[in-house]
C-alpha cells in the first residue's frame, strides 16, 4: 500500500499503548491492529478525528504517502 | 435484519419448502402411478382412467413420460435448492457471499437448460407423450436475464462488503 500508517511512532512519542488509545477512541483492539499493520483498506474521518484527538497530532502525523510502492491486491 | 424482514424471511423459507415438497410429492406421484400402471393395468382403479387419458399404452411412452418426470423433478430441485439456501445465508446475516452469486448463476443456468429442453425434448420423444412438455415462453427468457442481473448485483454486493470490512 502506497499509504503508510505511523501509528506505532507517534503511541511511542506520547507513551501510550495500543489498548489504551483503542479504549480512548472507542474502537476494537482487533480494528485498531489492523489499522496499525496497514492491512486496512479505508479509514473513517471519525475513526481519523477521534484518533488526532486523543493523541494530540494531525493526520499528516499517522499517515505517510509512500511513492513508487505497489497498491494493495 | 429488521423483524418485518425477518418475518418475511420465515415466509419466504416456508413457501419454498412447501413449493418444493408439494411439486416432488405429486411428480413421484405421478412417477409411481404410471410404474404401478405399466406393471399392472387396472391396479390402480379410477387413477389408471387417467394414464389411460395419456394413452399411454406402449412402453416407449411410458418410458418417455417417466423421463420427463424426472428430467422436471431435477431441473426444481436444481432451482430451488439454491434459492433455499441463499435465503438461509440471508438470515443468518450474510447475503453478500461469492457463494450466493454462483448460486444465482446456477439457477440461471438451470433456467436455460428447462428453456432449451422445451424445443430439443419434444423431437426426441413419441408423439404421446410430446404433450406433456408444456412450452415456457418469453417468461423463461425474463427469469434467466434477472436472475443473471441480480447475480451481477450480488457480485457488486460482495465488493461493497469486502470494502466496508476493510474500513476501520
Amino acid at each position: 500500500m502506497a499509504i503508510r500508517i505511523n501509528l506505532d511512532r507517534i503511541l511511542l512519542d506520547r507513551r501510550m499503548s495500543l489498548t489504551e488509545l483503542a479504549e480512548r477512541v472507542d474502537l476494537t483492539l482487533a480494528n485498531l491492529s489492523i489499522l496499525k499493520t496497514g492491512k486496512a483498506r479505508a479509514i473513517r474521518f471519525t475513526t481519523l478525528d477521534a484518533i488526532c484527538s486523543a493523541l494530540a497530532c494531525q493526520p499528516g502525523d499517522i499517515l505517510e504517502h509512500v511513492a513508487n510502492t505497489p497498491p494493495h491486491d | 435484519m429488521t423483524r418485518f424482514a425477518s418475518h418475511i424471511s420465515t415466509l419466504l423459507y416456508a413457501a419454498l419448502l412447501a413449493i418444493l415438497a408439494f411439486v416432488t410429492a405429486v411428480l413421484l406421484a405421478a412417477v409411481g402411478t404410471l410404474v404401478v400402471d405399466a406393471i399392472s393395468p387396472g391396479a390402480l382403479g379410477a387413477v389408471h382412467v387417467n394414464a389411460q387419458a395419456l394413452d399411454m399404452k406402449t412402453p416407449g411412452v411410458v418410458v418417455a413420460a417417466l423421463a420427463v418426470m424426472l428430467i422436471a423433478l431435477g431441473l426444481v430441485w436444481a432451482a430451488l435448492l439454491p434459492l433455499i439456501q441463499m435465503l438461509r445465508s440471508t438470515a443468518a446475516g450474510e447475503p453478500f457471499t461469492t457463494a450466493n452469486v454462483r448460486r444465482l448463476h446456477w439457477i440461471a443456468g438451470t433456467i436455460a437448460v428447462a428453456y432449451l429442453l422445451q424445443f430439443a425434448l419434444p423431437p426426441i420423444l413419441p408423439f404421446d407423450a410430446q404433450d406433456m412438455v408444456k412450452p415456457m415462453g418469453v417468461d423463461g427468457v425474463f427469469a434467466i436475464l434477472l436472475t443473471l442481473v441480480l447475480a451481477q448485483v450480488f457480485r457488486e454486493g460482495v465488493r461493497l462488503r469486502e470494502e466496508a470490512e476493510g474500513t476501520i
